[in-house]
């Protein structure tokens, strides 16, 4: 419960950008009243809380992304359980999203108090530089107000608050530069015994595309997970070291990551970064107050009809008794100065659609985007030590641009550390395989299982989803949740770009499998949701080419920004051009998708969004920064 | 078999059926909730009549050869006994209870118990797959910062 309903800013979600912006606010400023809105149930500052999750991981059956968390019917997550295949003109309302199709949108995401950051793999590339003008560059999609040059700082400071391990040279490739003397706050996470056989095994080869060749290269993989600080590192604004913080409420929790293979769907000390460690942050910082309301959906913002300024924010509370059989509703409004919706791409858009606000530019719910995984699989012909250590610590990055870009996506390629778990649900099934496929008990099934598993070897090809008509978020009338808040609608389907460049990957793929000797064992069904089929011509000729995409968990676009209201909901600082004290920020802002994981820039986003807002608070500005 | 020495004979066909020694079973404490699963969950005779088959096997086939080759015919697979000893093993590697299958269901069984579960948060971490695998079950008995990089056991 709050006694105000005046606030300086009021934030709608408790996720990264939510936090990072209440963080970074109090960081500049003094004085301000802050409220945080976040629609899911959870704690900032105990690890108490965090060890529910941890408990409800261990004991759930399907131990999915979003299977530790809370799931409450008045703030309902989607889940990737929910995904299947779409029956022509029947919408699938089985999930929390309603699926009009003609393909499943392939992700999910966490509402709870530290978002979708609670599993985040915890990846952080950068942008490449060309990944920002792939209209001016390729013809395609749409450019980005901003350049990679205006965000290095903000790069900067997202890599300080996620506590980024990594190496700089090993990530200067692509055009992706560095200030002089840069380091990152912790040296590179080892690479895994996978990564560094590939390596050698793969030294010097390369594949021929449209009369160029790229380096078949790996590459360790910038993290946002601690490991060993690098003595070098120095913070630009107050030019301290970097010091590892451990879990919320438990610091001594967390210092390095301890190898618990668990990332997604959770990292039991926290030694992945997660935003609950800028949320506990940003509250303990005395020099404002910051309230945080969990179990608090927004349904809509208020817009005055003469300023065109929001007025109000509109929101439910639910608390549900222990037993479970009697929940309170109440509605509650509140005002901020300034307000920002940082909610996640697709429910910024759900509230911005249910408030009919930002309509100049018809943008609002556009363009959704994810990164299509293509997977593939197979088995090694010796050990390499599968199902140990973060998700992922490699990539193989040259074919994250080039002129390529013109005619197909571009793709990273993720090395998968855990076997098969992601596509076939190893080692369980393969117990299962054994005793029922094989018949075997005893030390005949340890052996099967043992021989099996420890050469498995997963690797994904991540394509960069073009920006489409064809995909977007709307509400309907006849879809709300408990709560009476709208659930997303999803129009969404692949087009042939990233078909395309599929195809190419799995020519580089094949080349990888036949040097390394590894044996496909891949298998697209009909039957999954992300099937697809692509006919398309090879010197000439007719050829299908068949996969599966599965989603990345990158939820991308719907309020793009860009250069003006006829094109774009926000400015590049997230600023709503139709509403002068609305920002909507997120990973929605973006206009492209991009090569790289969402999140760093997102976070790079928030902080270049909280700059701009302190400029409108001048009289709280703190003396010394 | 008297009814204090039942959890004895569950012990014995479980070494048999997961591969793994007495040690190894007895370390993951999970032995006794294990055994009351599946007691509860099949009742008091059936228990009883399956033990006492593996305990007339273990008499008839004095070698270990012969016994696991009896085991493999008279309990394994058959149809009575073989959904049993599968959701034995299954128990131990993955400190989880599979509901039987349906006509197996029909014929032998109506408790309400029988329904997928992991037993405990522990008996996930205990899960005896991880030890064939020949790692650490996701999330716990983390190995220590940076041992991905090393060769791997064989």
């Amino acid at each position: 419960m709050i006694n105000d309903d005046k606030f300086d800013i009021v934030i709608v979600g408790a996720g990264i950008t939510g936090s990072i912006i209440a963080k970074e606010l109090g960081n500049q400023c003094e004085g301000l009243n802050i409220l945080i809105l976040e629609a899911g149930p959870g704690k900032s500052g105990d690890f108490e809380s965090y060890q529910k999750y941890n408990d409800k991981f261990y004991q759930t059956l399907a131990k999915t992304p979003n299977s530790p968390y809370t799931d409450p019917p008045f703030a309902p997550s989607p889940s990737v359980l929910d995904i299947a295949k779409i029956e022509k003109g029947k919408p699938d309302t089985n999930g929390y999203f309603v699926q009009n199709g003609p393909l499943p949108f392939l992700s999910n995401y966490n509402r709870n108090v530290g978002g979708t950051t609670l599993h985040w793999l915890g990846t952080t590339l950068r942008m490449c530089p060309n990944d920002f003008k792939l209209k001016s560059l390729y013809g395609r999609g749409v450019d980005w107000p901003l350049s990679y040059q205006q965000m290095q700082p903000y790069y900067r400071r997202a890599e300080f608050e996620i506590g980024v391990s990594g190496n700089v040279e090993e990530q200067s490739i692509l055009g992706i530069t560095f200030k002089k003397d840069y380091v990152f706050p912790m040296h590179k996470i080892p690479q895994s015994y996978l990564d560094n056989h590939m390596s050698e095994g793969l030294k010097g080869v390369t594949f021929s595309d449209e009369g160029v060749e790229y380096p078949i290269e790996v590459v360790s993989t910038p993290q946002g997970r601690n490991g060993m600080p690098n003595p070098l590192y120095r913070n630009e604004e107050n030019e301290l070291g970097f010091i590892p913080v451990g879990a919320v409420g438990a610091p001594d929790l967390g210092q390095r990551c301890e190898g618990n293979s668990n990332c997604v769907a959770i990292c039991p000390v926290q030694a992945k970064y997660n935003a609950l460690k800028t949320l506990d942050a940003a509250v303990k910082n005395k020099k404002n107050k910051v309230t945080v309301l969990s179990k608090s959906p927004v349904s809509h913002i208020e817009i005055d009809a003469k300023t065109q300024k929001v007025k109000q924010i509109h929101y439910k509370t639910y608390d549900t008794s222990e037993d479970g059989t009697q929940t309170n509703i109440e509605s509650h409004v509140v005002s901020g100065e300034i307000v920002v919706l940082a909610a996640n791409a697709i429910e910024n858009a759900k509230i911005l659609l249910a408030s009919d606000a930002c309509t100049t530019s018809g943008q609002v719910g556009k363009n959704l985007m994810d990164h299509l995984v293509y997977i593939n699989w197979g088995l090694f012909p010796k050990a390499i030590g599968a199902f140990r250590g973060p998700g992922s610590t490699s990539g193989i990055p040259n074919m994250r641009d080039g002129e390529f870009r013109k005619n197909r996506s571009a793709f990273r390629v993720e090395i998968g550390n855990w076997g098969w778990t992601w596509p076939a649900n190893t080692p369980e099934s393969t117990m299962l395989d054994g005793i029922y496929a094989e018949g075997l008990f005893g030390q005949e099934l340890i052996d099967y299982i043992k021989d099996q598993t420890s050469r498995q070897f997963r690797i994904g090809w991540e394509m960069e989803q073009l920006p489409s008509e064809e995909n977007f978020v709307s509400i309907d009338e006849k879809y709300k949740d408990a709560l009476g808040n709208y659930r997303p609608v999803i129009n969404y389907n692949f087009n042939d770009y990233e078909k395309e460049g599929a195809y190419i990957a799995s020519k580089v793929s094949e080349k990888i499998y036949d040097i390394l000797k590894i044996d496909v064992r891949s298998e697209y069904e009909k039957s999954s949701p992300g099937y697809f089929e692509y006919i398309h011509e090879v010197n000439g000729k007719k050829e299908t080419f068949e996969g599966t995409f599965a989603g990345a968990g990158h939820v991308v676009g719907c309020h793009r920004m860009g250069t003006t209201k006829n094109n774009s909901v926000v400015d590049s600082n997230q600023r709503s051009h139709d509403h002068k004290n609305l920002f909507v920020a997120g990973a929605g802002s973006f206009p492209t998708l991009a090569t790289s994981n969402p999140t760093l820039t997102m976070s790079a986003l928030a902080f270049r969004t909280a700059d701009e807002i302190v400029n409108e608070f001048p009289k709280n500005k703190s003396k010394k920064k | 078999m008297n009814e204090s020495s039942q959890i004895d004979f569950f012990y014995d066909i479980s070494l048999i059926l997961t591969g793994y020694n007495r040690v190894k079973l007895n370390g993951t404490g999970q032995g006794e909730l294990y055994f009351s699963t599946v007691k509860d969950i099949l009742g008091k005779n059936l228990i009883k009549d399956f033990l006492s088959e593996y305990e007339l096997l273990k008499s008839e086939n004095k070698s270990p050869k012969a016994l696991n080759k009896a085991i493999q015919t008279e309990l394994f697979k058959d149809p009575k006994w073989g959904p049993v000893c599968k959701n034995i093993i299954k128990l131990w590697y993955m400190g989880k209870w599979y509901k039987m299958p349906t006509l197996w269901r029909e014929n032998y069984t109506t408790s309400t118990l029988d329904e997928d579960k992991i037993i405990t948060p522990n008996s996930y971490k205990e899960g005896l797959v991880w030890e064939a695998v020949g790692q650490h079950p996701p999330s716990a008995k983390q190995p220590g910062y940076g041992t991905w990089a090393f060769p791997p056991k064989n």
